[in-house]
């Protein structure tokens, strides 16, 4: 009887555990610490090594300002809480722009998520390169980008949203069952714009302008995906390999406000660059290459309305996870949200086309997929502040073959 | 029944304790890709949040997020009031592909153009040389280590292989740029003005000695060339 009355017991324990731990509403968690102070040194920002070894649920929903109310620890059993990464798509750094090109690589990605029952949503990203421009002497500046070398040459607007509109109805065409796809359609931040000058503030209008075309080519994109019934299974977005090295803040800043200010901000765009040289635990005064700070990339990752964070996730030593993580941390203390991660972005197999991802000192540059999308995974659930149980997509760059 | 057998019975209890706790945890882990309406459910998530935040600056994020999420299930909705039905050859929809001209071939020989990046690195390339090296079609890249200060690189990349490589160049004196290509060697200029010349078969730069006795090098081995993927779909 004592025996039956235990096991009883230890049963009501566990559904009253089990309720406390479900999936609770924001508005149920606890107090917004939205005026925490930036701390120097945060034990939860630097979890021992013995951290990892703990089971913690969280909530499925953003802990504002602070960690989920319910925790439940379980010593050494964090591997059943780190679920697989899902299925890597193909990214690419687009070097043929024939529509008739991208429509075969939508195919492809479609007959390969096909083949693959868990591969129903997935995100891939065309890599156009460089912001440009080009101006005929009595004729309009014409917008686009400066593709990536070796085909190195300008394309307009016009030729980025036919080889979009290409590749999904490529996928289109060849998707099955209830597959889906975003699509990301992808510049970076590096160089003058066409402006021709190194001039910050020359490069700022420039940069002002192009994210103001950049966003509303993405958004005519978006609109014919929707009119031609393609947006059942394509979502377009906007997407920019954002890194520190490639051009001060204010550059950066000024194409990210305008791509915001496009249509209400209505089609975001992913962030999918690097935080290069970012502290890996609170360091309130950092200050960056070309004069970048956390704040700067905060508002180009997250804080703009149209940004969602999409990291690049390379280096085998796991840093560019932990910097990410920091970045989260410090949104999550300085303006009371972590950020909202969509997914990892790795390059392994641009490095087996290319090579050039391995230093001197054996580090590598060439995470396989899944390990780059586990890194950036393990590193947001070591904090509180930072955690994030859903991950959602994994992506691998590679050069499009000419 | 033995008193001894009655101590699983806890056991079973405590296996579906462990079990009542697992399946919230799993059921987070499902991921929302493998649902239908993730827009509307992200969307309802950011709401939830927005409450609790007090900062100006996340708070308008958010409400832009939300913003764009709902505007995505629109256009959703508008796809599926056209109701359009895939064809039954999976390239029927394929345009035409663009004549050779217009597409994306460059021509062989030294290539300029305005200062470029190469993603995943950081060379900032200044100008490129494309053609036959040693057997091998390459391309090679002349610019910049934006990490190194004044060190200047020279990439070389084969087409559709992983025999490429980085070289810096032996002193950190600025960016190079590629003037001229003779018989596989490139010459190269740095901020300085001086001359370096780059051996691309051997894939390494010469020393005065070694360019003067203009004597073949050893020669890297060729790398496999990836095999593009077949093309779905016939050209028409």
């Amino acid at each position: 009887m004592l025996i039956m009355r235990t096991s009883i017991l230890l049963l009501l324990t566990a559904v009253i555990l089990g309720l406390a731990i479900a999936p609770v509403p924001a508005h149920a968690e606890a107090p917004v610490q939205t005026e925490t102070p930036i701390q120097t040194e945060s034990p939860s920002a630097t979890p021992s090594p013995g951290a990892s070894a703990t089971l913690e649920t969280a909530p499925t929903g953003l802990a504002a300002g602070g960690p989920a109310r319910f925790t439940l620890y379980i010593p050494a059993a964090s591997s059943l809480v780190i679920p697989p990464a899902p299925p890597a798509s193909t990214t690419y750094y687009v070097l043929n722009t024939d529509p008739a090109a991208l429509y075969q690589l939508g195919c492809q990605q479609a007959q390969a998520d096909a083949a693959r029952p868990e591969a129903d949503d997935m995100l891939v990203i065309l890599d156009f390169g460089q912001g440009y421009s080009e101006k005929e002497e009595g004729k309009e500046r014409v917008w686009g980008t400066w593709l990536f070398s070796p085909a190195w040459r300008f394309i307009s607007m016009d030729t980025i949203a036919a080889a979009a509109r290409g590749y999904i109805q490529g996928y289109w065409a060849c998707a099955k069952g209830g597959d889906r796809l975003t699509l990301g359609i992808g510049t970076n931040n590096y160089g003058g714009y066409g402006s021709d000058s190194k001039d910050p503030e020359v490069r700022e209008a420039f940069a002002s302008e192009h994210g103001r075309r950049w966003a509303q080519m993405v958004a005519s994109v978006a609109s014919w995906s929707a009119s031609s019934g393609y947006a059942t299974r394509v979502t377009v977005v906007g997407a920019n390999d954002i890194e520190l090295s490639w051009n001060p803040p204010n550059v950066t800043r000024a194409w990210v406000a305008s791509y915001t200010a496009v249509n209400g901000s209505r089609i975001p765009y992913y962030n999918f660059g690097a935080c290069e040289g970012c502290p890996t635990v609170p360091y309130p005064t950092w200050k960056g290459v070309n004069g970048w700070t956390q704040e700067d990339v905060w508002y180009a990752a997250w804080g703009a309305a149209a940004a969602w964070p999409l990291p690049e996730i390379y280096l085998n030593t796991g840093i560019h996870a932990r910097q990410w993580q920091q970045m989260s941390w410090y949104s999550a203390t300085r303006h009371g949200l972590r950020m909202d991660f969509v997914g990892a972005m790795t390059q392994q197999v641009a490095c087996q086309q290319r090579g050039g991802c391995t230093f001197s000192n054996g580090q590598r540059m060439d995470n396989p997929p899944d390990v780059g999308w586990r890194q950036l995974y393990e590193a947001l659930f070591k904090d509180p502040l930072t955690r994030q149980t859903k991950l959602r997509w994994s992506t691998d760059i590679r050069w499009m073959n000419r | 029944m033995p008193r001894r057998k009655r101590f699983w019975i806890p056991l079973v209890f405590a296996a579906l304790a462990l079990a009542a706790l697992a399946v919230p945890v799993l059921a987070q882990q499902a991921g929302p890709g493998r649902l239908e309406g993730w827009a509307a459910r992200k969307a309802a998530e950011l709401e939830a949040a927005l409450p609790q935040v007090r900062d100006r600056a996340m708070a308008d994020s958010l409400e832009g997020k939300v913003a764009a999420l709902r505007y995505q299930e629109s256009l959703e909705a508008t796809a599926a009031a056209v109701g359009a039905v895939p064809p039954e050859d999976p390239c029927a929809l394929m345009p035409t592909p663009l004549p050779a001209a217009k597409a994306d071939a460059r021509p062989d020989g030294i290539l300029e153009g305005p200062l470029a990046v190469m993603p995943g690195t950081s060379v900032e390339v200044h100008n490129q040389w494309t053609g036959q090296a040693g057997g091998i079609r390459l391309t090679a890249f002349a610019g910049l280590r934006l990490d190194l200060p004044g060190q200047g690189v020279v990439v070389v990349w084969e087409d559709n292989s992983a025999g490429g490589g980085e070289y810096l160049a032996p002193q950190a004196t600025g960016a190079l740029k590629i003037v001229a290509e003779r018989q596989g060697r490139l010459e190269l200029v740095d901020e300085q003005g001086s001359i370096l010349f780059f051996d691309l078969p051997a894939r390494q730069f010469l020393t005065p000695a070694e360019a003067q006795a203009k004597s073949a090098l050893p020669t890297v081995i060729p790398q496999p060339t990836f095999t593009p993927a077949p093309q779905l779909c016939p050209v028409r």
